[in-house]
């Protein structure tokens, strides 16, 4: 004969188990991945068309990614990208999300090697660990993390 | 009993993940707005007004003719996929994967004149944009290099 004291107690092993069953097979995990190294804003402000030569850009950046020669003139790619993936493992069900942003910059070079020329974008920090239904192109979220790379001044409180 | 056997045999699978569903986004880079687009004119707008309008291309190259050709290229793109794995010996296992996913990258297109002045701008899929194989000294690596970086 069950007892309704055993039955309950019978239900409330059971609720363990199963609980203990979902957690063992959920989970979640966050990566990173960078590629090349960041662009520095502060040193792109030295890059003066009309006067800064291929020679100075390559000692203050570095060595491009790609060249690209344009008939008598040519063009250097920078590039570094930031990459950040979510997942969320629900049993069989799996979640993810991989939003990648990049900092780019080409510099367009004359016949005698001197910047015309530059073409810049910086976003890799925008890049987000989210879920794919999260809105990441809000302009405001994008304004933030601008704001705190230092690219747009800080808010004032007033 | 065949109810027991099923769920038996569901609770199986599920221990050893040998089903999994999962459903994917991929975001690369962010869409160019097309405000901006509409207000670069063919005939009027230069490079820098270009670079300044959209930023930094993902891809340049010349062709025909001395002109330059500026790609612009974005991805977001939701997937789901099936995978089935199952170990058929101590040292072997099989695995079967669907996907719904097919690669298609938006972007804009600007070409500008030997004088750096626009002339077209066209948005569609990259692949039917981007000539095969391209002009100039432009290896087909460094197109891949640069496209797979769209994929993360």
């Amino acid at each position: 004969m069950v007892t309704p004291d055993i039955a309950r107690g019978s239900r409330a092993l059971r609720c363990v188990v199963g609980a203990a069953l979902a957690l063992s097979l959920s989970g979640c995990f966050f990566a990173r991945v960078n590629r090349n190294d960041p662009i520095d804003a502060a040193s792109l402000a030295q890059l003066v068309p009309g006067t800064t030569t291929a020679q100075q850009a390559v000692e203050l950046l570095g060595g491009p990614t790609l060249v690209v020669q344009l008939g008598d003139r040519s063009a250097y790619r920078y590039d570094h990208t930031v990459t950040k993936a979510t997942g969320l493992l629900l049993g069989i069900f799996n979640v993810g999300h991989t939003d990648t942003r990049e900092d780019r910059l080409w510099l367009f070079f004359d016949l005698e090697d001197r910047l015309t020329h530059v073409g810049t974008s910086l976003q890799s920090h925008r890049a987000s660990y989210a879920l794919p239904w999260e809105d990441l192109h809000d302009p405001e979220r994008a304004q933030s993390a601008d704001r705190e790379r230092g690219l747009l001044p800080q808010e004032s409180d007033g | 009993m065949t109810i027991r056997r099923t769920l038996a045999a569901g609770v199986v699978l599920l221990c050893t993940s040998c089903l999994s569903l999962r459903f994917d986004r991929d975001r690369v880079h962010q869409p160019i707005d097309e405000a901006a687009i509409g207000s670069l004119q063919p005939g009027h707008a230069d490079l820098a007004d270009v670079l300044d309008t959209l930023g930094a291309p993902t891809i340049v190259w010349p062709s025909l003719n001395g002109r330059v050709v500026m790609a612009y290229a974005w991805l977001d793109q939701c997937g789901l996929g099936l995978s089935v794995s199952a170990t058929l010996h101590r040292s072997a296992s099989a695995r079967v994967r669907w996907d719904s996913e097919d690669l298609e990258i938006p972007a804009i297109v600007v070409e500008l004149d030997p004088e750096l002045r626009l002339q077209v701008v066209r948005r569609g899929l990259l692949r039917d944009l981007v000539p095969e194989p391209l002009e100039g000294n432009l290896e087909p690596d460094d197109v891949a290099d640069s496209l797979r970086s769209l994929r993360g």
